[in-house]
């Protein structure tokens, strides 16, 4: 029988199947489509490439039902070709996902296809990202089950999405969940909750090297604790990676470890957190060959900020699995309204700072290397420092203004750590004002500057598109709730090239009615590194059309 | 009966939670399986994409030349690919050819990221491009198999015309594969020019020695069919226009390949050309 048959068949047994007396009726049909295509013609000052089949596009469908007892679901992708800085292994198209669930009151069984995240997600997290072409799901059998109030254990088996394959390895991993509240009912006081967790996830891969004995099964655990009250959060987990060399780590036998610390105080208008994280050889994949963003087990984001404006975002910050001390502290308060700084509507002062440096380590022999938890290294990463002031000025009027200081490590973050680029540093201001025309029409505008310099300037020096100085400004129009218009003009006036110097400009429309949206750009997209949740793609430079078709149901 | 659930997972979690752990020594001593192959194994064909402004390239470069020194002579036929981004001669060479660009184009090797390449033109998890990484384990599984397809390769150059005449002769030593493509490329040694190497402070080199590099192929990039009953191809190129060809220095790599199929190299040789007046 063919695939696509089987599934029709799941659906119709699904839709059929008379669990506990009840009709098939009882459960809902929902889904939701996503649509995109791009263009993009040679445009050699931007390092754009013409793209040979005129038209690239990327889309899927999700199609689930839901029963009390059952869940059914699929989705269908096509990516004919993939569009600009998505895998050229999407081309073609199927369907790579499919699922089963049965769920009853205190158990629940998946067969096929899920996602699925265990404590942070340090040593296993399965999820899709589209805007980064991730999608790690894990197609195996999962068990979810609560024995008791406030107990979870959840235990899986499969093997992770590797485009239209599946990785080499067998993933094995069980979690367990206690949170004290629900077990001790009123024996717990009321004023906090305290979550304690435990997860393991073993990596089973046939070695077939005949030039180094490598561990055939690869084992990881962590333990969590999170405490919350009413003004504060403790959360933190620590991870241990049994030998694992691999693609990433240089073949390296030492084991691996890593400790997240996050904690958050908040009161009646201020807040302030801190995180620390120790991150040491914990590169953890379904299969020991896979690179880049394949077949990521680990899951351990960004320990500094994710800018949304456009120009401080030139120069995101990846986590580096393979070593890296990190943390981050934020503060917030809020002016109150009729103060001198609050203003009539009150004012909210943002600050952020967060610093990533290398960890301490010490080479034993070509296989091992020493280091020790929270051990820093010299070599600095990154460093931001940026705070926002955002007011409403008057009724109709609301203004944010920010700035943002970056330090760059170039080497570490684009050349695999080898000295030759050296260090960009970056001082952002931005400017974001909305002001209400009607009722359900609005006018935003945006200006970005970015002060930017970098130690490269060797005679070595290979034109690029991104150095120098920056400028950026940004309209966009609320007609109405369905229809919105915008236009960006970024314009590298500082580029060391005078040819360089270019004006990459781009407008945009899109309509909206109830779930469906539809939005066609036109204009010129700069290279570089797009990044969600702390992992990082390089998109290419593209100068053409963009259509986005997406709706639910 | 949720206690008996609950022991249930328990124990098949401790169960699933399996590790194993390597002791020193980690590398095994290979060079018995090594010295096991000969003349009936297959060559394997690294199609290696590179360019000057490639920093870690280099590391590969190093690596195909570890594996030609490890195998029997002959035994590894490299072809260094210089396209794409990395390749855009700026105030460097330029080696680029069209016959690397379609390359870098068919595979998207450029989207991987260099350095990259293909391992006799199979696909390895799904994906034709390899990291440096996988070549040692790859190129082994390839060379341990026994030679499907035999090629005579012949390849004179004379002085006095410049012109290069090559002489290919396929023996489908399986019978199924009659039909296959034969590519047939020049690619130079030594040539002395820029590179970037990340290792190095400052990392350009000047005068780097270049090897493997892809001038031109004699009959397209995806070559020609073959049958078992014409098996026989002469090829001519005329090299008068290009003084930087060295013709000590130049090498004709002949490969058998399922072109219309999955691909696969089923063999490939090089040789120097001997050189007349």
């Amino acid at each position: 029988m063919k695939l696509s048959k089987l599934y029709v068949l799941m659906f119709i047994v699904a839709a059929f199947y008379n669990a506990n007396g009840q009709e098939f009726l009882e459960g809902r049909i929902s889904g939701n489509f996503q649509f995109e295509a791009q263009t993009s013609k040679e445009d050699e000052k931007i390092n754009a490439d013409k793209v040979r089949e005129g038209v690239l596009s990327s889309g899927f469908l999700n199609l689930n039902y839901n029963s009390s007892s059952f869940d059914v679901g699929m989705r269908y992708e096509s990516y004919l070709n993939p569009i600009l800085g998505i895998d050229s292994r999407y081309k073609g198209n199927g369907i790579p996902y499919r699922y089963v669930t049965y769920h009853s009151e205190d158990i629940e069984v998946t067969a096929g296809d899920f996602y699925e995240q265990f404590g942070s997600g340090m040593i296993f997290r399965s999820y899709e990202e589209r805007s980064l072409g991730i999608d790690n799901a894990m197609d195996g059998i999962r068990v979810k089950f609560s024995p008791l109030a406030g107990v979870r254990i959840t235990g899986l088996v499969g093997k992770q999405r590797y485009y239209w394959e599946k990785g080499n390895g067998i993933v094995r991993g069980a979690d367990f969940g206690f949170s004290a509240a629900e077990i001790l009912g009123d024996m717990w006081s009321s004023d906090y909750n305290l979550d304690l967790g435990a997860s393991f996830i073993s990596r089973f891969q046939e070695d077939d090297d005949v030039f180094y004995y490598l561990p055939e099964n690869v084992f990881a655990w962590a333990a969590r604790a999170n405490l919350s009250g009413s003004w504060f959060t403790l959360n933190t987990e620590y991870a241990k990676k049994y030998n694992d060399p691999n693609a990433n780590n240089n073949k390296s036998y030492s084991q691996g470890q890593g400790i997240i610390i996050s904690s958050s105080v908040f009161g009646d208008g201020i807040g302030f957190s801190a995180e620390v994280h120790h991150i040491d050889n914990m590169d953890f994949r379904s299969q020991r060959e896979a690179q880049k963003t394949d077949l990521m087990l680990s899951y351990i984001p960004a320990i500094t900020r994710q800018h949304t404006y456009r120009l401080p975002s030139m120069y995101p910050y990846a986590t580096k699995l393979n070593g890296e001390f990190g943390m981050q502290f934020d503060f917030t308060y809020k002016f109150k309204r009729g103060t001198f700084l609050g203003g009539e509507y009150g004012t909210t002062l943002q600050i952020n700072y967060s610093q990533v440096n290398s960890i301490d380590t010490t080479g034993i022999d070509k296989y091992t290397y020493d280091s020790k938890l929270f051990g820093i290294g010299d070599d600095l990463y990154f460093r931001d420092l940026n705070l926002s002031l955002s007011s409403r000025l008057s009724k109709d009027l609301k203004a944010s203004f920010t700035y943002v200081y970056l330090l760059y490590n170039k080497d570490i973050m684009e050349n695999e750590g080898a000295p030759f680029y050296g260090d960009v540093t970056s001082h952002s201001v931005v400017a974001d004002l909305t002001y209400k025309l009607a009722q359900r029409t609005a006018i935003k505008g945006e200006i970005e500057h970015m002060w930017s310099s970098n130690d490269w300037q060797t005679e070595d020096r290979i034109p690029d598109n991104l150095n120098g100085n920056w400028i950026m400004a940004l309209a966009e129009l609320t007609l109405n709730s369905n229809w919105f218009i915008s236009v960006f003009d970024e314009y590298n006036y500082g580029n060391d090239w005078d040819d360089k110097q270019i004006h990459y400009v781009k407008g945009a429309v899109a309509y909206v009615h109830e779930t469906t949206r539809v939005s066609v750009e036109y204009g010129k997209q700069r290279g570089g590194v797009l990044c969600v949740g702390g992992v990082c793609r390089t998109v290419p430079a593209a100068n053409g059309f963009y259509l986005s078709l997406t709706s639910s149901f | 009966m949720k206690i008996i659930y609950m022991t249930a997972i328990l124990a098949a979690a401790l169960f699933f939670a399996a590790c194993d752990e390597v002791e020193a020594p980690y590398q095994p001593d290979a060079s018995e399986l090594i010295n096991a192959i000969g003349p009936n194994n297959k060559n394997v064909l690294i199609l290696e994409f590179t360019g000057w402004q490639c920093g870690n390239c280099p590391k590969a470069h190093h690596t195909v030349h570890e594996l030609e020194k490890l195998y029997p002579e002959g035994h590894i036929v490299a072809v260094g690919i210089h396209a794409g981004s990395y390749a855009v001669p700026f105030d460097g060479p330029d080696f680029r050819t069209e016959v690397s660009t379609q390359l870098e184009q068919e595979f998207q090797a450029g989207l991987a990221g260099f350095p990259i390449g293909i391992v006799n033109m199979k696909k390895i998890d799904g994906s034709f491009l390899a990291y440096v990484s996988a070549w040692e384990k790859e190129v082994f599984k390839e060379a341990i198999l026994e030679k499907q397809v035999d090629i005579q390769l012949d390849a004179k150059y004379s002085n006095s015309t410049k012109e290069i005449k090559v002489n290919v002769a396929v023996d489908y030593l399986q019978p199924s594969l009659s039909g296959s493509n034969l590519s047939v490329y020049l690619v130079q040694d030594s040539i002395i020019a820029k590179q970037k190497n990340d290792e190095l402070k400052p990392p350009m080199v000047e005068d780097y020695v270049h090897m493997n590099v892809l001038r031109e192929s004699f009959n397209g990039v995806w070559g020609v069919p073959v049958n078992a009953s014409s098996n026989t191809r002469e090829f001519t190129m005329n090299i008068a226009d290009k003084p930087d060809w060295k013709p000590e220095n130049l090498r004709v790599v002949a490969f058998v390949h399922d072109y219309k199929g999955t691909r696969e190299v089923f063999q490939a040789v090089q040789t120097k050309l001997t050189i007349s007046e």
